[in-house]
């Protein structure tokens, strides 16, 4: 078969049919070893496909797959951009990223490999999110590089604000290649021109249409296809299977790698392993998209407190790859999504990312317990990570670190209702999750919004208050004085008529009544009657003072003088009939009366301020409970324990 | 990513709306002049609320005020 470069800057070029590739040598072409087949990623990318970057045509002239030694594959597609540019597009778990070669001069001297460190710096700007190795084990079309099949090469991938990435490409170990830096950043199908693309499913000797059983104790494992069944079209294709690099069977818990499709037993253990807080093969809807449960973790953190377990579920969809769902042994739910490590920056103690600042909350090493189902890596019980958790509810980041690299994610916290919902019928026939009880990490304090609505309320009160007080103004109507006889019994009544006074519509009306009684009192009834109507409000005010001094203290009760308040009469001249009796105690004295219009009550005013800024108060109260409940779960001081509790 | 919208709590709309109520019911009263010891607006013939020892005196006498210590 005749094997022609349609582009001039390709390297090499890989046979459709025998995947041999040749590359172009100094004497004419050479072949240089044979690839492997492809795994069926489900992608809208296809060779010599046609896409814009940045308003530049570009044409995919070739593809290749690789494994990564951890487990799990990827995808790079070589793209010859119209300006002669070459661009690398990587695709991995329903994300892609775009990057182009930095030529030497410009890349600087570029670190060590032995200098990286996961979550450490690489260059100014970037973290390093990964150290591994990649093996070519399929390609296709032509390429601008000497691709030799089945050689290892060492990277490290780095991530920076803003979804800008690098990968310094060290080559192959041991071969003495000066390494090469490539930059770019996260990129979407429409930033590709391919928004509307339809996803290509690429042919594949994967699952058939059959029953997939354990190879071992030949338990059902069609849980592995069963978003093949329901998602795709092509009956017995499964593309969360050829995504996983490891299934764990849930019902002898043997331990099977998956090779292209196949199960191949690892270690058989003949242990039932417990059941899943969700089913492997349920499927819940979240954020839109559809996921099926793949796997199930039960991870731990001890600490001298104890031990502290949870449940991870690994969720996948073909579009957006993996996600997470964990709970807490409170039963509380959070749906978590992987998040760039660039776009996290350390401030202090706590992280920043996406303009919201996480507080740290707890630090451990994770261990993984129990684990049933497919992963796409090689998950091992007991494979350890050390985790940092940071919380910003109902939202947490969490940074896990490994040996290879630092994996960061955001946890949005979920009601077992939320869950439930989600996945629909799966509880049909089983016990659904239960109530959650205590304060899980991320769960936002329900009445958070009383302080926001509490300052809006207080906030009008007082704009009102300084309102009334500026346009309200008080008007004496008049004041008077009232001489008062001795009273001959305590049933005995003076009668008293003031001269007509004006009062006005719509303010409200003060009397002041002041007698200077001393251990007596009086009883005062006053009405104000309009002459022409014969219209009549009227009030009632008892008037007493008693002191004395007792066992050396002195005392005193009541007061010489009190106040009546009326809602504000029709506009009118009023006459006040005063009748007041009084103790036959006491003397002949005078009562003042006061009269005035329009009072600003700024007591009452103030009182109605306090009530309304009285359930804030509470509300704080009930929140350092909460939090003091939240950091009780931390292995970090509570910044909320009381200060008794710090005494012990 | 996922977004979630900050929990609403009945008890804080509660608070909300009494609280708006409240502040309602208090401006209106104080731009109108209503004071919370409503007195009732009663109709009296002159020659009964000239009277000394009327109306009034009747109530005096049958639920009076009691003044001492």
């Amino acid at each position: 078969m005749a094997l022609a470069f349609r582009v001039d800057a390709s390297i090499a070029v890989v046979c459709d049919h025998c995947r041999a590739v040749v590359v172009r040598g100094d004497v004419g072409p050479e072949q240089i070893g044979k690839l492997g087949t492809f795994l069926p990623h489900p992608s809208p990318l296809t060779l010599w496909g046609e896409g814009t970057l940045g308003g530049v045509k570009f044409q995919l002239t070739g593809h290749a797959q690789l494994d990564h030694a951890a487990g799990g594959t990827w995808d790079e597609w070589y793209a010859r951009l119209d300006d002669g540019r070459w661009a690398w597009i990587a695709e991995a778990q329903g994300q892609r990223w775009v990057t182009f070669e930095v030529p030497p001069e410009q890349a600087g001297a570029l670190p060590r490999v032995e200098d990286l460190r996961p979550g450490g710096p690489a260059m100014p700007g970037f973290v390093v999110g990964e150290i591994g190795q990649g093996t070519y084990r399929a390609a296709e079309g032509e390429l601008p590089f000497r691709l030799e099949p089945g050689r290892a090469y060492t990277f490290a991938d780095l991530s920076a604000p803003n979804g800008f990435v690098a990968t310094i490409d060290y080559g192959v170990a041991g071969a003495g290649e000066p390494p090469t830096l490539y930059r770019g950043k996260s990129i979407t199908l429409a930033e590709l021109g391919l928004a509307d693309a339809p996803i290509v499913e690429r042919a594949a000797p994967s699952v058939k249409s059959r029953r997939l059983a354990c190879p071992e104790c030949d338990g059902n494992l069609d849980f592995v296809a069963g978003e093949a069944r329901e998602a795709l079209p092509s009956e017995g294709r499964s593309p969360l299977l050829d995504a996983m690099e490891r299934v764990i069977c849930p019902y002898c818990s043997s331990k099977l790698d998956v090779n292209e499709g196949a199960l191949r037993v690892v270690k058989a253990l003949k242990k039932r392993l417990p059941e899943p807080p969700i089913p492997l093969g349920a499927q819940g809807v979240f954020d839109g998209e559809t996921y099926t449960v793949a796997g199930w973790m039960e991870r731990s953190v001890t600490n001298p407190w104890g031990r502290f377990p949870w449940d991870e579920l690994l969720l996948h969809a073909p579009k957006t790859g993996f996600r997470w769902l964990t709970r807490t042994r409170t039963g509380h739910w959070s749906f978590v999504e992987p998040v760039a490590g660039g776009d996290v920056e350390e401030r202090g103690y706590d992280v920043r990312h996406d303009g919201t600042t996480y507080r740290r909350f707890d630090v451990g090493k994770a261990v993984v317990d129990v684990v049933v189902g497919a992963f796409p890596w090689r998950v091992e019980r007991g494979e350890q990570a050390q985790i940092t958790d940071y919380i910003a509810p109902p939202y947490a980041l969490s940074s896990e670190v490994s040996a290879t690299e630092q994996v960061w994610s955001r946890s949005t916290w979920m009601t077992p209702e939320e869950i439930k919902q989600a996945f629909g019928d799966t509880f049909a026939d089983k016990r659904p999750p239960g109530p959650a009880t205590g304060v899980a990490p991320n769960q936002p304090w329900r009445h958070a919004r009383a302080f926001r609505y509490g300052a809006v309320l207080c906030g009008v009160m007082l704009l009102l208050i300084v309102a009334f007080a500026a346009t309200i103004h008080t008007r004496s109507v008049g004041k008077m004085e009232v001489a008062l006889a001795r009273a001959d019994s305590e049933t005995a009544t003076q009668v008293w008529y003031s001269e007509p006074l004006e009062l006005t519509a719509g303010k409200n009306l003060h009397v002041e009544l002041t007698n200077l009684v001393q251990n007596g009192w009086l009883f005062i009834a006053g009405d104000f009657f309009d002459e022409e109507t014969g219209d009549t409000i009227g009030f009632e005010q008892p008037l007493e003072y008693y002191s004395g001094v007792e066992g050396g203290e002195s005392w005193s009760e009541g007061a010489q003088r009190v106040d009546a308040w009326l809602t504000a009469p029709p506009t009118g001249l009023y006459t006040l009939r005063l009748e007041i009796m009084q103790a036959p105690s006491n003397p002949a004295s005078t009562l003042y009366v006061s009269v005035e219009q329009g009072v600003f009550r700024a007591g009452a005013a103030f009182g109605l301020l306090v009530a309304l800024a009285l359930p804030m108060v509470i509300a704080w109260f009930a929140r350092r409970k909460f939090e003091a409940t939240r950091w009780e779960d931390s292995s970090l001081p509570n910044p909320y324990a009381s200060s008794s509790g710090d005494d012990d | 990513m996922m977004t979630r919208k900050p929990p609403r709590s009945r008890r804080s709309i509660v608070y909300l709306v009494l609280g708006l109520v409240l502040i309602g019911l208090w401006g209106i009263a104080t731009a109108k002049g209503l004071e919370g010891s409503q007195t009732t607006v009663e109709r009296i013939p002159p020659d009964v609320r000239s009277s000394p020892g009327g109306y009034r005196s009747f109530h005096f006498w049958h639920s009076g005020y009691r003044g001492g210590k």
